[in-house]
């Protein structure tokens, strides 16, 4: 079942649909919200986040998308949040820490219910990630997981406002690539396309 | 600003990282533009991919005792969602608030930050044409794609008022037309028996304008015309059953 029917029996009150969607998205989860806003806290981010999944799973509406994209919208509203709360200093330390995770991603091991694809698309992603240049991945952090906009990346960094921006777009545009077979070959063989961007 | 400028920001914009103002251009642009929506899906499931790819690579590890106290909190709603609500009120407040981002502008400078999320911006928009008949949908994008419209930001009458503290609205007029909108988000139902409205002034006069329903997200939007082409209007005011709640003054924004 996937998780679209899953939610929509959530929305008409099926615990054992939730608990189905928990076991699936809860470490993904539960890893984002530790590193934005420490393991102990993360644990009351996770209840709070699932407890909002149960009572509003009626919300979601497959028409405008995957459950995935919705639930990870609402996840990263809550963190965002969360972590503004904790002061400019809490935000950047957490976007270094999470930087440095992505620099040093791991050949996944293949999962037992991932399909063929679905492993090429994660073991790209994470290839594009490691070979991002430093400068590239942090903004893309700062922006995604700190919530910061491109000005306040700019100021932060000290860099040109148009440095940040075309560091955005050509993250992006390498990421974007890896997750699309028919440009995987423009980040293959690695890194010979991804060059250090030196604006 | 031209197609091929909206597009360069299209990274960005999946990213979360636009200013407000940016993001509303682009947030309109998109309502017409299918080669942008394409292109904008495509970094949407790159942003969609990080936490995977972050949870791929972090050593921290959910305990299995958590899954009970989640489902233990399922069980005692009562409890746990007193809790829930208490602890969540602000989150409940962004997600609306960035629901009313989506639809059209929004720059009370202590918000814009929090306006920058495009997924839920985009379900916003979609919120925008599904609540209107086509007709409506095209008064509003019109206007707010208008050169001559007139934005003006209603902020709270209390700012320390606990239940409205975070409440805010915009209304929009146009220069060249009598077309209205007012859209008002992160306020609560209003009691049984009692409503929102609108009232603005002109020429000294005050006009109630109408009804504001407020849907589940704490949004309304009121889309109204005037009594004349391009209105001039000197207060716009949110009440509560006569209390205001919300307002705007000629000369505050």
């Amino acid at each position: 079942m996937d998780d679209e029917e899953l939610v929509e029996r959530v929305a008409a009150g099926d615990v054992r649909a939730f608990s189905d969607l928990y076991d699936r998205h809860a470490q993904r989860i539960y890893a984002w919200s530790a590193h934005v806003l420490g393991p102990a806290q993360a644990e009351d981010a996770i209840q709070e986040i699932f407890l909002r999944l149960w009572q509003h799973a009626g919300q979601f509406n497959r028409g405008r998308g995957t459950f995935a994209s919705w639930f990870t919208a609402v996840v990263r509203h809550h963190l965002i949040h969360e972590l503004r709360r904790k002061g400019a200093q809490r935000r950047l330390d957490a976007a270094y820490e999470i930087a440095d995770v992505l620099a040093a991603l791991p050949s996944r091991e293949p999962q037992p219910d991932e399909a063929a694809t679905e492993r090429e698309t994660s073991a790209a992603l994470a290839r594009a990630l490691r070979l991002l240049p430093e400068g590239q991945r942090q903004i893309l952090v700062l922006a995604y997981f700190a919530g910061m906009s491109q000005s306040q990346i700019a100021e932060q960094l000290a860099l040109p406002l148009g440095t940040v921006k075309k560091r955005i777009r050509l993250g992006m545009r390498k990421l974007r690539a890896a997750l699309e077979p028919e440009a995987r070959s423009l980040i293959e063989p690695a890194g010979e396309s991804i060059r250090e961007d030196r604006s | 600003m031209e197609h091929a400028e909206l597009k360069e920001r299209l990274e960005a914009y999946a990213l979360g990282a636009l200013e407000a103002q940016e993001a509303e251009a682009v947030a309109i642009h998109l309502l017409s533009c299918a080669e942008c929506q394409a292109e904008l899906n495509t970094y949407r499931r790159v942003a969609d991919a990080l936490p995977s790819a972050l949870a791929a690579g972090s050593p921290l590890r959910v305990h299995p005792s958590l899954k009970r106290k989640v489902l233990a909190g399922l069980q005692s709603p009562t409890r746990t969602r007193r809790r829930f609500r208490a602890a969540l009120w602000p989150a409940a407040a962004v997600l609306a608030l960035l629901m009313f981002a989506g639809s059209a502008a929004w720059g009370l400078h202590t918000q814009q930050q929090l306006s920058r999320d495009e997924l839920l911006r985009a379900e916003q928009l979609t919120k925008l044409q599904t609540t209107l008949d086509r007709d409506d949908q095209l008064r509003v994008l019109e206007l707010l794609d208008s050169n001559a419209r007139v934005k003006r930001g209603l902020k709270p009458v209390d700012p320390a008022s606990p239940t409205f503290q975070h409440s805010y609205g915009k209304l929009w007029t146009r220069g060249d037309g009598d077309d209205v909108i007012v859209m008002v988000n992160l306020l609560p139902q209003p009691p049984p028996g009692q409503h929102y409205e609108l009232i603005v002034t002109s020429d000294g006069r005050k006009i109630d304008a109408g009804t504001l329903k407020v849907d589940q997200d704490g949004f309304a939007m009121l889309l109204f015309k005037a009594d004349r082409k391009g209105p001039t209007y000197t207060r716009a005011t949110v009440t509560l059953s006569v209390t205001p709640i919300l307002d705007w003054q000629q000369g505050s924004n």
